[in-house]
Order: structure tokens, then sequence, then C-alpha cells
């Protein structure tokens, strides 16, 4: 039963893998992420999984107290990076406090040397750069909080291709902040593997990075501390 | 005599029925004003530093009639505003909603992701107490009030019942 569901996924992948190769995954990645059919896949994990991992170089972050944080700061260890504001009551306190959720089941299940690392990138530097420390780590004394100036945010964003737009300021001062929703899966190798939707499932998305390692491994077996 | 009889027989059936009449519309006028159930108030923990924060609740409407929330106070909050947050092409973004409408019969939830209170000007005291007292106010001038808590995150119905599906798959997978 399960071989005669899996022939026409396994076509519908086939036919579907060069379309998404050949769009490249900025187009898909500005479209809604969708549950997906393949079988490594637990169930209530919506991603998209990058036919090439994206290197991620040529931007600069800062984390506070004039520290920055670039491209080398991703390697060695797999990272759930997310985008937000500190200005944000709704989507963002949740995801964060989800992705300690995530972070405590991943705590029970891997090393702690393989344990990921969760960054979370303040899009509004202005109210963000004073308060994007003590905010984050509000939700895991772990978890790493990152901004810069306008530019550095935008070239930051465009690399990982996602989207961030700061809205006119209404009368009493306030504005808007859009960005993207999805989670960005970071590999020891410093590339976008893979964009979760959230919420994320504490154990499904443990299964999802075991898979996630265990490939990664297979492909990088230089790499001998992963 | 027979006819007395069916003459008061009447009168008796009348009385029944004016009786029924007259409790069954002080149970719907009843019903009209208590028609309207707040359940499940919660306001998300935000740190410190955030002067704003996120409330959720459950409208029940048991009425016939629908209901349509216009406006939410607090005396712990200087405004509440009602946003709805909405996922468009993996872009996150939020709109104002000026009035919430709760169909007979029907439910609304607000839940992270959603519709939600935007809860400004928070008093000082408000991150420390542990509830919040909500006054809605309904189109027809009628309110209900609510206590709210304060919650790390969403209940964990959800994420419960995920759990056990993920449990299953890990040992489908370590079944094969």
């Amino acid at each position: 039963m399960r071989r005669r569901i899996g022939i026409p996924l396994a076509l519908a992948a086939l036919l579907a893998g060069p379309a998404l190769i050949y769009g490249g995954y900025s187009l898909a990645s500005r479209g809604d992420l969708v549950e997906s059919a393949r079988a490594e896949v637990p169930a209530g994990i919506r991603d998209l999984v990058l036919p090439k991992p994206k290197k991620l170089d040529g931007f600069v972050l800062e984390r506070g107290a004039g520290a920055s944080f670039g491209p080398d700061d991703l390697h060695g260890r797999w990272t759930f990076l997310s985008f937000g504001f500190t200005h944000c009551p709704d989507v963002c306190p949740f995801v964060l406090s989800n992705l300690a959720q995530v972070h405590a089941e991943l705590a029970l299940r891997v090393r702690p040397d393989n344990l990921p690392r969760v960054v979370f990138v303040g899009v509004d530097p202005a109210r963000d750069a004073p308060v994007i420390g003590e905010y984050v780590s509000h939700f895991h004394p772990d978890f790493l909080g990152v901004t810069g100036t306008w530019e550095q945010i935008v070239v930051f964003v465009e690399g990982v291709d996602g989207f961030v737009r700061l809205g006119k300021a209404r009368e009493d001062g306030s504005y808007d902040v859009r960005h993207s929703a999805a989670v960005i899966l970071i590999g020891p190798d410093g590339r976008v593997h893979a964009k979760l939707s959230p919420p994320l499932d504490p154990g499904a998305v443990g299964e999802y990075l075991a898979h996630k390692q265990l490939a990664y491994r297979r492909n990088h077996p230089e790499d001998v501390s992963r | 005599m027979t006819a007395s009889l069916a003459t008061f027989l009447r009168i008796a059936l009348a009385a029944v029925l004016m009786t029924a009449a007259a409790l069954m519309w002080s149970t719907s006028a009843h019903a009209t004003c208590g028609s309207v159930h707040v359940t499940d108030a919660w306001i998300m923990k935000a740190p410190p530093v955030v002067k704003m924060h996120a409330g959720y609740l459950t409208i029940e409407n048991h009425g016939e009639t629908e209901r349509t929330l216009v406006g939410v106070a607090s005396p712990a909050y200087g405004r509440i505003e009602m946003h709805l947050s909405r996922e468009v092409d993996g872009v996150a973004t939020m709109q104002h909603v000026s009035q919430v409408v709760v169909p007979a019969g029907g439910a609304v939830t607000f839940r992270p992701g959603g519709l939600h209170l935007m809860m400004l000007q928070p008093e000082a005291s408000a991150a420390e107490i542990s509830e919040v007292i909500l006054h809605l106010t309904f189109d027809d001038g009628s309110t209900a009030g609510v206590g709210a808590v304060f919650r790390t995150g969403a209940p964990a119905a959800d994420s419960h019942d995920h759990g056990h599906d993920s449990h299953g798959h890990g040992d489908r997978g370590a079944g094969t």
C-alpha cells in the first residue's frame, strides 16, 4: 500500500524537482511552504529544502556591545535563524517561545556540542538595537539576538532570499514591520539547507534535524566533528 | 357543564400557553444578555523591555443573533487594539481590525499568529500582577468582563497531539 502511494509521489517529485531547480529557490521561497510528501519528513513539518544549500557570505550584523556577527559565526554548528522585531507582540514572542521548546526537546536528543544555536535577527534596528540582547535572552539564555544597520539587514535578508519592509510611520510614530516568517535552517557549513514554517513541533523537528544531520555527515565525511 | 368545562379548559390552556410564552420570553431575554461567554483569556509574557503585550481569548456566542466585538479595554493598559497577524506569501504581516463578528451559535478564538489583542502602554505593575481584567464592548452597547492570566506560550494542547504523532513516526522509522 505504501509502495503504491510512493510511486506517484516519486514521479511527482521527479517532475517537480527540475521545475524547482530551474525556477531557483528564491521564487519558491516567497510562496507558502507546503507540507512535505517526502518520506523522511515527519508529519506536521512544512518545509522548503534547497536543492543546493546556499552559501551565506558577504554580510556583517551586530550582536551588541560592538561585537560583529558574520559568516564565520554560522560555521561549525547547525543554526535555527528567524526574523522579527522587538515591537512585535504576537508572532515574534510566539516563534521564540516555540524555538525554546524545540531547543529543550533537542537538548534531550543530541550531544551538547551538536545542539543547534538559535539566532534571532531583529530587522527594525532603530527599536531593536538597544534591547535585542535582553529581549532574546528572555526566551533562552543561549539564544543570540543580532541586528545591524538597515543596509546590513537588507544585505543579509536578501542573502537568504527573504523579505523585509518597514511601513510608513503613523501619527503616533508607530509603524508596521513585515518580514519573512520562515525559520531558516543553516548547516555547519554556513549554508542555508532548508526553511521551515512555524510553529515547529518540537518532536517532529527533532526527527527532521536528525535526518539532516545524518545526511550531512554522509555528504561531508571530512567534517568529523559533526 | 360540558360548555363550562370546555371554557375552563380553554382558559387553563391559554394560561399555560401564556406562562410558557412568558417563560420563553424571559429565558430568551436572559440568554441575549448572557449569551456571550468569554473564556481562556491569557496574555503572552513578554521580556520586560517590551512595552506592548498580546492578549488572546475565546468568545462563544450561545445566542441566536450574531454579536460584534467593537472594543476591548483594561485598567492595566493605556490602549488595546484588535489586530490580525497573517502570513502572506511567506511574509508575516499584521493588520488593524475594527470589529470582530461572533456568529450566532459560533465562537471566535484569538490565538498566536491570528487574531490578537495588541495591548499598549502597560501600567508599571502589569508585568508583576498575575491577572488582568479585560472589558469587552459589543456593538449593541453590552459588555462582558474576563480575567486574563500571563503565560509564556500558547496552551500546549495542540503540540501535545503532534508529539504523539511524531512519536509514532519515530517508532515506524526505527522499525524499517
